[in-house]
């Protein structure tokens, strides 16, 4: 069985590749940076993101910013809330099937939720405040939660909220992870090789239909090399690529035969202070660094021009971010007058900061943080490890731990509370994300509060949001140095990618055409 | 003989041991919260204690080497950590990409290496010996990467004769993809009559295998010189040219068997050489073997890979020595 598969599979290919001209290619060759964990939609939180949101669906999807509407329908074709905020009654869509060829319905709405909650894996975590789910009729589904929380926006997560086959029953990891998929998304995976090669190819049967002129195979080619990227992309061999040099975008960007496109990003760069020890633990020295920070220069250097300087902790466009956020500017007189308030008029401190040595920006940013404050008599040693010693000496204890640490950093759902919460709530003397081992409970209160009325009165809960960042921005545990923006390296040939920043790195190829 | 293999297996078993006991404590103290990397993404707390618990890091170092001894026994390597799938069947799949380069590269290195140095034994002193020693000194002191470089330098940015990267070409992984059969690429397209993909992984092969030989074929040509020289100085070759012996004769019969044994030695060292190299090799060709598994499982400090290549490839170091040992004493029976 396996074998004829095989055989149909390069008939298909030799058949796809041999299309006559004239007729619109349909299938593409992507050169991807972004390797497979694990194919378990309920165990998925990493970078095969990238193919998850092309197989599995969601009830509903969060849009791109700048949209009329917030959220578009995917699987679901509507909601109501409850007066309480506790209860979600979503109508689901009719005429859906599953790649298995199982009728989509309630009951796998039910299933899903409750083996992501239940396995606990991935980013189940997003489902904590759910109390449970109950079938009204076939087409009909009612969550029900023990706290008011943001339930649309968890359900339109990119990560731990996919619709699958209840068909997949007790199969586990095994199963997934040899290539196989149980979802109702447009494509479904039509052979994988481990850390090489996978090809999406599109299913029949799609509720979205395949009228038009739908990308319809996906061959992904698995490389982390960003020179070979480049390479497979000039030769005209990939359509798209994830990543390639730095300094290579300008030559792509006005190529004959490629272009990038670009668009919002919810990942930032920051850097935190140590607050447990001086001189750093003083607000007023913390405050100086923060203008000490050559925001314009960073950006220039370290992602050739490509990024705004971050606000505050919320990601520009993402619901939480705000003009009303203070916002730090690279004033160097400011910085020495806050210096010398704190009680160091010509510096004199050592810091160390770390950085992930694989993170190409900030290997390259990282020195001019050092050269800005060192005008202020600061001088910062810089140490470049790999990111699990980074981040381990970290979490270690924070009295020996390092001054600076930088992170990269993006939310696993379209909401500011994990972000809020996983950076700077207290995590007393076991820290994770907190690593500037701040602790705060008034802030910690109000973001929860702020989590708990989103669902019934978002007003509110901005304005709590920015109360919290703004509480925050005084105290300065963390300078928000960049919010990056999404790029795609891509043949001129390739039409209708749009970048949407609340599911990181996935290319929504139903959308796209070649022409 | 059998005593003898039976020493020598014992002894493989002692230093497997110990390199066991040196790469998990070694490994384990390099700083890095295993469970937290398990989880991935951005992890919460309470799954992290949850991997924790599940790995078994909970428990004390010793206990878990013992642990991990215990199921290395029943051939489970765990899983790694950042592919999530068992190490060992990893490992079967890359151990073979990087051992077809290394065997091809061995094969080479003897089969040009040992007439090279023959040859220059044969007209020691003229210009063809001073050329010889020049090019084998040249190979074995240039750094394998910077001849690799040089090689994509050469024959692809200037001549564009090979292909930069790769095993295959990208396109023909998905048109005339190689069934795994034994994971020798060469061996399973050629087995299952695919020659489009045999062509292709031969072509792609060139560059990655001749950067690969250089380096031990100077070593055996240099070799092979300066014993045959020493044997052919020999009375008893002396006496067998008086008894008016053929000189072809003498040379083959009497003078390459006699120089064989030390050649045999670096053979054996040239295997450990060429997985060595090969890291260099598969990083800078993006080829998908061990070298590149290996750097991956490092810089991600996923430590049940590390402790499985650390195993893997000690064996094949440790058995390449112990093989060539016994065909040096099959050879030469002096030897004891």
């Amino acid at each position: 069985m396996v074998k004829l598969n095989k055989c149909l599979l390069m008939v298909l290919i030799c058949v796809l590749i041999t299309i006559p001209a004239g007729a619109a290619e349909k299938t593409m060759m992507f050169g991807s940076p972004y390797g497979i964990t694990t194919w378990d939609p309920s165990v998925s939180y990493s970078t095969e993101l990238t193919y998850m949101a092309n197989i599995y669906e969601t009830l509903i999807k969060v849009n791109p910013p700048g949209s009329k509407e917030l959220f578009s329908y995917v699987l679901a074709t509507g909601f109501t809330v409850s007066d309480d905020g506790k209860g979600y009654t979503f109508s689901l869509r009719k005429g859906v099937k599953f790649h298995d060829g199982t009728p989509f319905s309630a009951e796998a709405v039910k299933f899903s939720l409750e083996r992501t909650k239940k396995m606990g894996k991935g980013a189940a975590f997003i489902w904590a405040d759910l109390e449970k789910i109950e079938i009204i009729d076939d087409y009909t589904v009612k969550l029900i939660l023990k706290k008011p929380v943001p339930l649309p926006r968890i359900a339109a997560s990119a990560y731990a909220s996919y619709i699958m086959s209840p068909s997949v029953g007790e199969k586990g990891a095994d199963w997934f992870d040899k290539g196989n998929d149980a979802g109702t998304g447009p494509y479904t995976i039509k052979s994988y090789k481990s850390g090489e090669s996978w090809i999406l190819a599109k299913f029949n049967d799609y509720w979205g239909g395949w009228e038009g002129n739908h990308v319809e195979n996906i061959l992904v080619k698995y490389t982390k090399e960003a020179l070979i990227q480049l390479q497979m992309l000039q030769s005209g061999e990939a359509m798209l690529v994830g990543r390639i040099p730095i300094d290579s975008y300008s030559k792509v960007k006005t190529g004959k035969n490629t272009k990038v496109v670009y668009g919002p990003s919810y990942s930032n760069y920051m850097a935190f202070f140590n607050t447990t020890r001086p001189p750093l633990n003083k607000a007023k020295v913390r405050q100086a660094l923060a203008h000490a920070m050559p925001y314009d220069a960073i950006i220039k250097i370290g992602f050739d021009g490509l990024g705004t300087q971050a606000r505050g902790p919320v990601p520009n466009g993402q619901f939480g971010s705000s003009e009303k956020v203070i916002q730090y500017e690279y004033n160097l007189e400011k910085a020495r007058k806050l210096l010398a308030e704190a009680g160091f008029p010509d510096g004199g401190f050592k810091l160390t900061l770390t950085h992930a040595a694989e993170n190409v920006q900030e290997k390259r940013f990282a020195p001019l943080i050092q050269s800005e404050f060192k005008k202020l008599g600061i001088d910062v040693e810089i140490q470049s490890i790999v990111w699990t010693s980074q981040w381990a000496k970290a979490k270690g204890n924070p009295k020996e731990a390092q001054d600076i640490f930088l992170l990269l950093w993006w939310p696993t759902y379209s909401d500011p509370y994990e972000t809020l919460y996983s950076l700077m709530h207290n995590e007393g003397d076991k820290p994770v994300w907190n690593l500037a081992y701040y602790a705060n409970p008034a802030y910690d209160n109000m973001i929860r509060k702020a989590y708990e009325v989103t669902g019934s009165d978002p007003d509110k809960a901005l304005d709590l949001y920015i109360q919290a960042q703004n509480m925050i921005q005084k105290d300065v545990p963390v300078a928000w140095l960049v919010d990056t923006v999404g790029n795609w390296p891509m043949n001129k040939k390739l039409k209708g990618l749009v970048i949407n920043p609340a599911y990181p790195n996935v290319p929504f190829f139903y959308e796209m055409t070649i022409e | 003989m059998t005593l003898f293999i039976l020493k020598r297996i014992a002894g493989l078993l002692a230093l497997l041991l110990a390199l066991s006991v040196l790469v998990f404590f070694f490994s384990r103290a390099i700083p890095g919260d295993v469970a937290a990397l398990y989880v991935g993404g951005n992890a919460k707390p309470e799954q992290i204690e949850q991997a924790r618990l599940e790995l078994g890091l909970d428990k004390p170092l010793y206990t878990q080497y013992l642990r991990y001894m215990g199921k290395l026994f029943q051939g489970d390597m765990g899983i790694s950590l950042r592919t999530h799938r068992p190490v060992l069947k990893d490992l079967s799949e890359k151990i073979p990409m990087s051992m077809e380069l290394v065997l091809l590269a061995l094969v080479l290195a003897v089969l040009l290496g040992i007439p090279i140095g023959g040859i220059a034994a044969v007209w020691q002193g003229t210009w063809v010996d001073e050329t010889i020693k020049w090019f084998s000194a040249a190979a074995v002191s240039i750094p394998i990467f910077f001849l690799a470089l040089l090689l994509q330098l050469l024959f692809f940015n200037f001549l564009g004769w090979f292909p930069l990267q790769g095993r295959l070409d990208s396109m023909l992984e998905f048109t005339h993809p190689i069934e795994l059969l034994t994971g020798f690429s060469f061996v399973d397209s050629l087995v299952t009559g695919n020659l489009t993909a045999f062509f292709n992984v031969a072509w792609h092969m060139v560059l990655p295998v001749a950067a690969l030989t250089l380096g031990p074929l100077g070593f055996i040509a240099r070799l092979t010189r300066s014993t045959l020289l020493d044997v052919m100085t020999q009375d008893y070759i002396l006496a067998a040219r008086a008894s008016g012996i053929s000189e072809g004769v003498l040379f083959f019969r009497y003078g390459l068997r006699n120089a064989l044994s030390p050649i045999l030695t670096v053979i054996g060292l040239s295997v450990a050489l060429l997985m060595l190299n090969t890291f260099f090799v598969e990083m800078i060709f993006n080829w998908p073997g061990i070298g590149y598994y290996a750097l991956m499982a490092i810089t991600s400090l996923d430590f049940p890979a590390v402790m499985g290549i650390a195993f893997t490839i000690g064996s094949i170091y440790v058995l390449a020595n112990t093989a060539t040992d016994i065909v040096r004493r099959v050879v030469d029976p002096r030897i004891k």
